[in-house]
């Protein structure tokens, strides 16, 4: 990760922190099981191991195949 | 898991202290978090009433871990200063969209929480400041890794919503969907921009 954060910055979020009480957050997502998370990248080509979350490399391919 | 030297605020100092933002907090790092922030919790509760606890007092990081740690769609951060944890932060990166930017994906904070120590509501002296802004830059940096161009959505506890307001996140009001009908912030990649210029 690539995060670089400049002494202005800290000083800026300090004093905007200043007013805050807390930072908490908390989801309401539903567990999910090992099953329905999308696969770790094995050893593929970066054309066959994108966007498996949302499925559009296999989109394109079914279009392509129906040409 | 990876590492990046960032820092905090010692409040009591005032200065900046170095802390370490972990990218993959380990099980065992997450059971010893756990201890050493209910050992403290435990200590800074007494004589408060219930209702004032903080709304995130029952959170048990171990069981998130186990829940969604090893998942790869997820991204379990944590401040480390001085030997401790500071802060957690657990990221999905599972597919969902923003409710501002039509359709464009963005990643979603999970679970945000700063160690006990560091809390206004508990204490008159919180040890240390900067371990939010700090995840929440980390959210922001992981969700242009994504490709969602510094988008992420989060449902803040009410005692944490100026926080998330303070950081240019837009307020989208109370989440009739969300169990506990929080309200929902999401930040936008102009927004992310502001926060923590590329």
């Amino acid at each position: 990760m690539k995060l670089k954060l400049t002494e202005s910055w800290y000083a800026n979020r300090a004093k905007a922190e200043e007013s805050c009480m807390d930072i908490a957050a908390g989801a309401s997502i539903r567990p999910i099981t090992a099953a329905q998370q999308p696969k770790k990248k094995t050893t593929g080509t970066a054309a066959n191991t994108t966007s498996t979350r949302t499925g559009t490399t296999t989109q394109k391919r079914v279009r392509r195949n129906e040409k | 898991m990876s590492k990046t030297e960032v820092k905090i605020k010692h409040q009591a100092s005032g200065k900046l202290v170095p802390a370490t933002l972990i990218n993959g907090v380990s099980i065992r790092q997450a059971d010893l978090t756990q201890r050493a922030w209910d050992e403290a919790l435990m200590k800074y509760l007494e004589g408060i009433p219930k209702e004032d606890w903080p709304e995130h007092t029952g959170w048990d990081w171990k069981r998130k871990y186990k829940k969604y740690g090893r998942l790869s769609a997820y991204h379990f951060f944590g401040i480390e200063c001085n030997s401790v944890m500071q802060g957690l932060l657990l990221l999905s990166t599972l597919f969902r969209t923003s409710r501002i930017d039509d359709g464009k994906q963005i990643i979603y904070g999970a679970y945000l929480a700063t160690a006990p120590w560091n809390l206004r509501q508990l204490t008159n002296n919180p040890q240390y400041s900067l371990v939010g802004s700090v995840l929440v830059a980390a959210a922001i940096e992981t969700s242009r890794g994504e490709g969602c161009a510094g988008r992420f959505g989060l449902h803040s506890l009410k005692q944490s919503e100026q926080f998330y307001r303070s950081c240019g996140m837009s307020d989208l009001g109370v989440d009739g969907d969300h169990n506990d009908r929080l309200r929902y912030f999401e930040m936008t990649t102009l927004a992310a921009e502001k926060f923590l210029p590329e």
